[in-house]
Parts: structure tokens; C-alpha cells; sequence
């Protein structure tokens, strides 16, 4: 018995092949006087190779949603599961993009992307092969011996996307990844995620607290609400694929970002 | 995109740099300078007619150096100070380096050790040379255990605060990454660590003179400062002085190696943005 319905009136259809679930997973921390639930009862189906956003205001519980979801931090109750199998730590199968583009000073662009063959004592050539395709995916070729203190911000972010798609992993974490870029920058390299992207199509839960840019790259956005944080609504993304800096105009995708915004500000 | 388009310009520099910047601009200045203060400096022991006992001229001093250089008199006293430095430094750096990396290991180790090494640090190490002189004569062993002892806290303590001010999200990185404790201490604790246990090398190299000078001051027939001892003894002050000039030019080379090595080891440091 799965029941994948969200607090939502519209109950969703039980999706055939859910990658990730959220079972009544609710997050508490601290304790006493002190304590304070920042997820409460959520529950959430993400189908394999969908491109799925997570919305919603500052501090209403997104990354600690993704930190569950990566095997990070435990669920207060409830669980999260990955193809069936309940996540509880972090696994080779998952590309994780913080915030800020968590690169080792003392490496250079191409040592950074390649840490995580290291780290699993893969073969180093093959990937090299592979990083050195992925910088001249997101327009980084000539960079690989460069270190991070000489990339700009946006540059950064795209050298650990690089990083966390690597290993090729089935589901790709991004924690508001373009958040510190301006809005130029970011629809830019929101068009370059798409692209790397598309030649994967791995399972991809992307946080963001842009109204616009969850539009832009997801099959669906997934809005969630404060305090505690719980899943409002969830907005199918009708427009087709490849989406292009077109679609930001097209008349579909404005009525979605009214009716988004709307709903956000409800 | 190209490479010319991201980098930022370095501010001014379309501009002809300022002379004071140049390769020779520096050189000239702190030529002129120097010689500036060698002529003051004469001026006034021929003004004041001091006697040479209290401040010889500096011809005297060149005069002194040259003599004593030549006759190997300086080269000899020198070998057996550098000698008890770089011994010192050695001992000193890696006790302290080892001692601050099973320190960084807990926080329980943290806790306990914690006042000792704060107590130790705030005792002036060089109170300890004639006990030392007691413990282990008149030899070389008391000078390079000064100049161990007063290297060790620096590494001690910039070994542990290198080890454990990692940015908690690079650890996290390696969590995500499923790391193994032994990665993230090669991998990201030590190359993160470092820098600041170099910057502690350079400190102890220059402490380490002090030491093994200071050590001798206290009890010894060898070193340039026994010699130093001597020359007061014989009311000597060009070559006081001359010994002086030999302790700076130690110092200074034995810090222009540390800094070579620590710019070969972290080329990646001094890349600024634009290069
Ligand atoms: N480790 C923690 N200990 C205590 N409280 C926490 C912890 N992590 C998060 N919180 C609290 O949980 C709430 C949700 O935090 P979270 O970081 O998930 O928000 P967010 O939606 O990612 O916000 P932002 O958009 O600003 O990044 C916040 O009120 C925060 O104070
Ligand atoms: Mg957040």
C-alpha cells in the first residue's frame, strides 16, 4: 500500500516508478523549550529522470528536505526512500551541489572535479577523459589547470556540477546552486544545466527559492510552505523539451509563474 | 568564452607602474637607505667623538669582519651556531608537528592538554638555558634544545589550529562523497593545514637563532655567541659588531629558504585572480 497523495487537494496519481519517496517524513530539531519543527508530515514522489524543483521561501525547510534526501541527516519519523530502499547515508549513486560551490582551494579546476574518483579509487584516466568533455560542456575548456581563487563565481558552480555529475550518479542534488549569481548569470547557466543535463537525464531535485528558474528547468514544482514546512502545491510544467531562453516568454510559462506566485504568496 | 573575457584587469595596471614597484626602483631605494644610515651613523662617531668601546665606526666594523672572515676565525664559530640551529629547528618542528597532530586528533586530547600548552607557551622558554647548561653542559646538546623548545610551540600550535579549522562544508563535501576518515584527513585536514604550519616553520627558523645564541650566552667556549661572550670580555666591539652583521645574514637566509620552499609547495597561493 504506497500512499503518494501530498496535503494537497488534488490527489497525485501513484507514479509507476518513483526514484526518490517521502513517507511522512517530518524534521525536528532541538529539543525542550528550544525545539522547533522544521518539516512536518511530507510526502513526496519523484519519478526516475524528471527534473523536479523544490520552491519555497527562506527558512521554510528546502535544504534540510535535500539534506534528508542525500542521507545527511536523519528523519525525525517517516522515511525516505530510493528506489525502494530507505536512504541512510550518503551513496555513490548521488550528486550533491551546495550553495556555494564547495571547491578545494589548493586544487585545480580539473584535481576538484576528479576528487570524487579519488575518493572512490576509480579509474582515474577514464574520468579524466570525462571532466575534460563536461569543462568543454559548460564552456570551461582551457580552465582545467586553473585553480578556483582565479574562476569567477558562476565559473565555480560550474566546475561542481562537474564535480557531482562525475560518477555519472542516478539522482543529482542541487541546493540553490545559482542563488549567489546575478539574474543574467543564472539564466545563462540555467540554460548550461539543462544541456548537461539532457545528455544524462538523471533524476534531478533542484532547490530554489526563484519563481522563474524553477519554471524554467523542471517537469515539476513542488511549492512548499513555512513554518512548519510542508508541501503546498504541486505545478506541473507542461512546456516541451529543449526549452530554450524562448520559453521565458511564452504565454504558458508567465500564467505559471502568476498562478506560482500566487500561490506562494497565499 | 574566452580567458581574456573573465579576468578581471589588476587596478592601475594599464598605467606605467610606479618606480618604487620595479625590480630596480627597490633595490636603488634600499641601497640609498642603507647608505644613508651607514653615513649618519659615521657622522656621528666623528662628531661626538665617541670612543670605539661604546660604537665603533662602521670602517672599523668593515675592517673587523673582513679580518676575522679571512682568518676563519667567524666561519669557524658560525658553523658550530648554525649547526646548533638547524638541529634545533629540526627537533623542534617535527616533536611540535607530530605532538599537534595526535593533539587534533580529539577533543578530549584538546581539553587536557589545553592549559599545559597554553602555560608552556606563556613561559618564556629562554629562562630555561641554565638549567639546561646544568642538565646537559657546556657541549652543544643545551643550545639545541633551547632552540628546539622555543620552534616546538609554534608548530604545536599551528599544526592544531591548521588540522581543525577546516570549512565545515568542505567536510561535508566528503561526507557527501562518503569519504573514509583517513581521506579526509589527507585529503582535506592536511593540504587545508599546511599553509599555517608553514607559516609556523618560518617563525621557528628566526626563533631558532635566538635560541641557540641565547644558549651560548649562558655557557659555552664555541658559537658565535660565546664568541660575542669573548668579544665583551675583551672589550672587542667592532667585532661584537662584526658578529652581528653574520647573525642578520643567518636570519635572513634561513628565512628566504622557508619562504622558497613554501612558495615552490603552494604555487596555488600566489595565483591571484586574473593570472
Ligand atoms: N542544524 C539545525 N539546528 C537547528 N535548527 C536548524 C538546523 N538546520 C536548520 N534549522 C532550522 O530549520 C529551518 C529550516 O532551515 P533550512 O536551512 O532547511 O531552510 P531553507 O529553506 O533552506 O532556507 P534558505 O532558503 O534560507 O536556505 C530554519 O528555521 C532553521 O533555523
Ligand atoms: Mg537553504
Amino acid at each position: 500500500m504506497r500512499d503518494v497523495s501530498v496535503s494537497n487537494p488534488k490527489p497525485q496519481q501513484v507514479p509507476a516508478t518513483a526514484k526518490i519517496e517521502f513517507r511522512d517524513v517530518t524534521k525536528t530539531f532541538g529539543a525542550g523549550t528550544k525545539r522547533m519543527l522544521a518539516l512536518s508530515g511530507i510526502n513526496l514522489s519523484i519519478e526516475e529522470g524528471q527534473f523536479v524543483s523544490i520552491l519555497g521561501e527562506s527558512g521554510c525547510g528546502k535544504t534540510t528536505l535535500l539534506r534528508i534526501a542525500a542521507g545527511l541527516i536523519p528523519p525525525s519519523s517517516g522515511s525516505v526512500l530510493m528506489d525502494d530502499v530507505a536512504i541512510t547515508r550518503p551513496g555513490r549513486d548521488m550528486g550533491f551541489v551546495f550553495q556555494q560551490s564547495v571547491l578545494l582551494e589548493w586544487r585545480t579546476v580539473l584535481e576538484n572535479i576528479l576528487l570524487p574518483v579519488e575518493i572512490f579509487k576509480l579509474d582515474m584516466k577514464e574520468h579524466r577523459e570525462k571532466a575534460l568533455e563536461f569543462l568543454k560542456m559548460l564552456g570551461l575548456s582551457g580552465f582545467e589547470n586553473h585553480y578556483p581563487i582565479q574562476l569567477s563565481g558562476g565559473m565555480q558552480q560550474r566546475v561542481s556540477i562537474a564535480r557531482a555529475l562525475i560518477l555519472s550518479p542516478s539522482v543529482l542534488l542541487m541546493d540553490e546552486p545559482f542563488g549567489a549569481l546575478d539574474a543574467i548569470t543564472r539564466e545563462q547557466m540555467n540554460s548550461e544545466l539543462l544541456r548537461i543535463w539532457s545528455h544524462s537525464r538523471t533524476t534531478a531535485v533542484f532547490i530554489t527559492h526563484d519563481i522563474g528558474e524553477a519554471a524554467f528547468l523542471s517537469d515539476r514544482v513542488v511549492l512548499l510552505g513555512s513554518r512548519p514546512g510542508c508541501v503546498k502545491q504541486i505545478f506541473d510544467i507542461p512546456l516541451p523539451r529543449p526549452r530554450t531562453a524562448e520559453h521565458r516568454y511564452d504565454n504558458r510559462f508567465v500564467c505559471l509563474c502568476r498562478d506560482m506566485k500566487q500561490a506562494m504568496m497565499a | 568564452m574566452t580567458a581574456a573575457a573573465i579576468v578581471p584587469m589588476e587596478v592601475g595596471s594599464a598605467e606605467r607602474p610606479a618606480w618604487y614597484t620595479t625590480r630596480f626602483g627597490q633595490l636603488s631605494l634600499t641601497l640609498a637607505i642603507f647608505t644613508a644610515v651607514i653615513v649618519v651613523w659615521d657622522l656621528y662617531v666623528r662628531l661626538t667623538g665617541l670612543s670605539a668601546l661604546v660604537l665603533p665606526a662602521p670602517y672599523d666594523v668593515w675592517l673587523s669582519l673582513v679580518e676575522n672572515t679571512l682568518s676563519g676565525h667567524l666561519i669557524n664559530h658560525m658553523w658550530v651556531t648554525l649547526s646548533e640551529i638547524l638541529l634545533g629547528f629540526l627537533l623542534g618542528s617535527v616533536i611540535g608537528i607530530a605532538l599537534g597532530t595526535i593533539t587534533a586528533q580529539s577533543l578530549l586530547m584538546r581539553t587536557i592538554l589545553g592549559p599545559y600548552i597554553l602555560a608552556s607557551q606563556a613561559m618564556p622558554k629562554l629562562a630555561l638555558a641554565p638549567i639546561m647548561v646544568i642538565w646537559l653542559g657546556f657541549g652543544i646538546a643545551p643550545k639545541v634544545v633551547i632552540a628546539a623548545l622555543i620552534c616546538f610551540f609554534p608548530l604545536l600550535e599551528n599544526t592544531i589550529i591548521g588540522l581543525t579549522s577546516t570549512n565545515p562544508y568542505q567536510v561535508e563535501l566528503f561526507r557527501v562523497l562518503t569519504a573514509s576518515r583517513w581521506q579526509l584527513f589527507f585529503k582535506l585536514r592536511v593540504p587545508n593545514a599546511l599553509p599555517i604550519i608553514f607559516a609556523g616553520l618560518r617563525v621557528a627558523i628566526t626563533l631558532a637563532v635566538v635560541g641557540a645564541v641565547v644558549g651560548e650566552y649562558v655557557g659555552a667556549n664555541r658559537g658565535l655567541g660565546a664568541l660575542i661572550i669573548a668579544a665583551q670580555g675583551s672589550f672587542d666591539t667592532p667585532l661584537m659588531f662584526a658578529i652581528f652583521v653574520y647573525l642578520t645574514v643567518i636570519g635572513i637566509v634561513l628565512y628566504k629558504i622557508m619562504e622558497l620552499l613554501e612558495q615552490t609547495f603552494f604555487s596555488w597561493r600566489h595565483v591571484k585572480p586574473g593570472d
